[in-house]
């Protein structure tokens, strides 16, 4: 995979590890729902993950936020596996610059 | 009394009435020449004669009759009728000895006779004679000398005074009436019936060629005056003889004032009068009652004397001659109608339905009444009072011309209230189906309101009541929202419809971005597209320009009808915006692979209430409002929304609007621009969301505008943190546990917090924001926030501040 570099706004800089880090536990958090089959938990951390990706600057996320929100609208379990699988791939190959 | 009463109606209404007037006169006219029309004149006017009837002074003369009686009881003396010229000698040798003023005999005395002689002596030594003249139609043989007769007795009369033309003159004996002079007068004895048979008017000249002789009754009033000259006034039409005046019609007839008491004339028998001349009886008596009166000399025996009928019944011609003579005697007659009295009586009449019909005014019948009675009143006390001052007017004509004005305003009320009433059936009919449909509508309504509340509480309950986990009371409060915004959506649409129909839905045109108008719409319905797995696509033309002048508000609602529309009715397929702009007009088409509708379904779906089928409200839901709502506001902008439709090939709605090119630079100022991060601002802003990323990030962005931040994780905090600490302005997320944050904003308002608070939400565009805009929200910052954005708000209720200082108050535990 080649990796996804976002620049982030240097003044944020102190906030994205843990904004990252929440990241993570919303790959745990959507791996659980998913087998729990758990729609509208899904619907929670899409919707979450839409509001809050794009003001730190990762678009990205609040794009699949937005995926994640309407699948599991739509209790598409596929469609939902995949975005995780695209979520913890973006996760695991971003590169930040801080500009 | 009635001209000020006109002078209110409207100048176009006064003519209408006019010239119903005139042709009320114009019918009249073509009535007049008819018999029953003739028939019901006269009788009008005799009505009149009898009523206005008044009794005249009959003392100064007496009839000497050869009635019946008279006959039977001189028969053993003299022999029958016609008797011998020396009986009617001896008689008017007695009334001469008694006193007579006058002695006039309606009897002709044209024949040779035994004892003419006799007579002739005596009525040459008896002054004050008039013997009776007939008057014949066609010639008889006469004797030769008698157009010398006639020349030597007949009146001087002007050659236009009219007078009633004979054949014939049937004179007396020359004996009786000429002996080298006058010895006797000569009155014609002749009278003029009208057409029912009744004699109302006496002629009062008679004419044979260039010959005059006056009636018998006239040639009386100047009994024992050498004969007159007669003239001829043409200006007032009277013929004046002597010292009296009397008004004459064309044909030369005085119309004369009958008096009521005709009966009390006086009267001796010819047989009493006959042996008081033969000193048969003492005449002592006989002679006082005749000294110093006018004596008529005649029969009223069924057998020799003509009978009239008059006003008063039928009359003996005898009586007549001396009724008439008195009558003239006494100027009892009546002026022939005269053109401006008539005008002013038909004038009258007509004014009466003039102004018994008035326009304008919601008259009620018994005005019609009113003027009814009042017209024959009116009309009748006018022409007699006339008749009273011996002026006879028209009477039939303007009473005819009166009535039929009232006929034609009546058929022209009664067709104005047949208009009325056929309007007023059809607007209820029109009332009657609005009705109809207001009631379905209200039936639709209420199942459609009480199927989201029925949910609402429900769910509500449920939460109240059972033990739920995080993932039963999401679920829930999923369904309650779900279904507050379909209610809302509801209640909107409603209140739209109204402003629309009350005219007071405002278009607010101002530049806007059309890309982002679009894109707003297109992201607000692509997850209801997705759920269908329905492409959904907007397709710009190259030479849409970027800014364009319209009310973006209004055409993101139609757009959003019309795609859910398309959305909700399509099952398979795609959805496309299609946008075009020329000539200063936007176009913008919603093209659906539908099913397609109808041309009876086309006509149908832009009526308000009204969709597409029956059964599809029970389908798809919606108010039946949204299409009908969408067209009006698309009308309201100047432009139109039109469809075409093919059952299997889907639909097209086209909205036209105009929308004119304009600059960026014109864009509203609520679309900042410039970047602020270095803008410093001062005042507390209490900033409420549960999830700690966001509150991370945007407290550190109010920082970096020197700002003071209260952060709370819950609506419940957010309402106690706000009225303790009163923060220039709050910043509430919507969705959040514990009290979400519609429910705080409503709590605070009702606590009376008046600060700006503006919502945070990821869905901008749907129905949430409307919702929170109403329940007191005073705007929305977007998710994922974007900075300027969020300088834009502060900025407004703000105060800048120099010093780059921002302290966190944190008013919650730890991290999140």
């Amino acid at each position: 995979m080649t990796k996804v570099i976002v620049e982030v706004d240097s003044d944020l800089a102190d906030l994205v590890p843990k904004f990252l880090a929440n990241r993570q536990k919303d790959l745990l958090q959507i791996g659980e729902a998913i087998d729990r089959a758990d729609n509208s938990a899904l619907l929670i951390i899409g919707h979450n993950m839409k509001g809050v990706g794009g003001g730190y600057g990762f678009g990205e996320i609040t794009e699949l936020g937005k995926r994640i929100e309407a699948a599991a609208k739509r209790g598409d379990q596929v469609e939902l596996r995949q975005q995780l699988t695209q979520y913890k791939e973006y996760l695991a190959n971003l590169e930040i610059r801080y500009v | 009394m009635f001209g000020s009463l006109v002078k209110l109606e409207q100048p176009a209404d006064f003519l209408r009435s006019i010239a119903i007037a005139f042709v009320a006169l114009v019918a009249a006219s073509a009535v007049t020449g008819t018999a029953f029309f003739q028939k019901i004149d006269l009788q009008l006017h005799d009505v009149q004669a009898r009523w206005l009837a008044r009794e005249v002074d009959f003392s100064d003369i007496i009839f000497v009759d050869v009635s019946e009686e008279s006959m039977n009881s001189l028969e053993p003396e003299i022999g029958a009728w016609p008797y011998s010229r020396a009986v009617y000698a001896k008689v008017t040798e007695f009334l001469r000895d008694a006193g007579a003023r006058s002695i006039t005999f309606d009897i002709v005395f044209a024949e040779r006779r035994p004892q003419d002689e006799e007579l002739a002596t005596t009525l040459a030594a008896t002054p004050g004679v008039t013997l009776a003249v007939l008057a014949k139609d066609f010639t008889v043989n006469s004797a030769a000398d008698t157009e010398t007769l006639l020349k030597r007795i007949s009146w001087n009369a002007p050659a236009n005074a009219p007078a009633l033309a004979w054949q014939q003159f049937i004179l007396p004996r020359e004996m009786f009436i000429w002996a080298g002079r006058p010895i006797a007068a000569a009155g014609v004895i002749a009278v003029s019936l009208d057409s029912d048979g009744v004699l109302r008017r006496i002629p009062l000249l008679h004419r044979v060629g260039d010959r005059v002789l006056p009636g018998l009754s006239a040639a009386t009033v100047f009994a024992g005056e050498p004969r007159p000259e007669i003239r001829y006034n043409q200006l007032t039409r009277e013929v004046i003889i002597g010292k009296h005046a009397w008004p004459v019609d064309k044909d030369g007839s005085i119309q004369l004032r009958f008096p009521s008491n005709y009966r009390s004339m006086e009267t001796s028998h010819f047989s009493d009068v006959f042996h008081a001349a033969m000193t048969m009886q003492p005449a002592k008596d006989l002679a006082e009652k005749i000294n110093g009166r006018r004596v008529f000399v005649g029969s009223t025996a069924e057998s020799i004397n003509d009978y009239q009928n008059t006003l008063f019944g039928r009359k003996a011609g005898l009586h007549l001659l001396g009724e008439v003579n008195q009558l003239l005697e006494q100027g009892e007659v009546l002026a022939p109608p005269v053109l401006r009295w008539d005008m002013l009586l038909l004038a009258l009449a007509l004014l009466v339905p003039v102004a018994s019909f008035r326009e304008r005014e919601n008259r009620n019948p018994l005005h019609y009444a009113i003027g009814f009675v009042l017209l024959p009143l009116l009309i009748g006390g006018l022409s007699s009072t006339l008749y009273l001052y011996k002026q006879s007017t028209a009477l039939g004509f303007p009473l005819l011309a009166g009535y039929l004005a009232f006929v034609f305003f009546l058929v022209r009320r009664l067709w104005r209230l047949y208009n009325e009433r056929q309007r007023l059936f059809y607007e209820k009919l029109a009332a009657e189906e609005s009705y109809k449909l207001k009631s379905q509508f209200i039936s639709h309504m209420t199942h459609e309101l009480r199927t989201p509340l029925a949910a609402i509480i429900g769910f509500n309950r449920l939460l109240g009541e059972s033990e739920y986990g995080e993932r039963g009371q999401s679920q829930y409060t999923k369904v309650i929202e779900k279904n507050s915004d379909h209610l809302m959506t509801l209640i909107n649409n409603m209140l739209d419809q109204g402003k629309i129909e009350a005219g007071q839905m405002k278009i607010s045109k101002a530049p806007a971005l059309i890309r982002e108008v679009v894109d707003d719409v297109i992201a607000t319905m692509s997850n209801m597209a997705a759920e269908k797995q329905l492409g959904l696509k907007a397709l710009f033309d190259e030479t849409v320009p970027n800014t364009l002048e319209f009310d973006s508000f209004r055409l993101r609602q139609v757009l959003l009808n019309l795609l859910s529309n398309a959305i909700k009715f399509t099952q398979r397929g795609h959805v496309h915006l299609t946008i075009s702009w020329a000539n200063s007009g936007l176009c913008i088409q919603v093209s659906d692979s539908g099913p397609g509708m109808t041309a009876d379904v086309l006509d149908r779906i832009f009526i308000p209430f009204r969709q597409g089928a029956d059964n599809t409200q029970h389908a798809y839901g919606g108010t039946g409002l949204g299409l009908a709502i969408s067209r009006n506001l698309c009308e309201l902008m100047g432009g139109s929304l039109t469809v075409h439709s093919e059952v299997g090939k889907g639909s097209d709605f086209k909205v036209r609007i105009p929308a004119p090119a304009c600059a960026e630079s014109n864009l509203p100022l609520s679309q900042p621009t410039l970047k602020a991060t270095d803008k410093r601002l001062q005042g507390c802003v209490l900033l409420a969301d549960d999830n700690d990323d966001i509150r991370d990030l945007v407290i550190r962005l109010l920082k970096k505008h020197g700002v003071t931040v209260l952060p709370v994780i819950d609506g419940r905090q957010a309402v106690e943190t706000a009225l303790q600490e009163m923060p220039d302005v709050v910043l509430m997320d919507i969705e959040m546990p514990v009290m979400d944050g519609l429910s705080a904003t409503k709590l605070l308002r009702k606590s009376g917090f008046t600060r700006p608070i503006f919502a945070m939400t990821a869905y901008p565009e749907g129905p949430e924001v409307e919702r929170a805009l109403k329940e007191g929200f005073d705007g929305y910052l977007e998710k994922p926030v974007n900075r300027d954005k969020l300088y834009g708000i502060l900025a407004a209720f703000l105060k800048p501040m120099p010093q780059p200082a921002a302290v966190i108050r944190s008013t919650f535990p730890g991290s999140m």
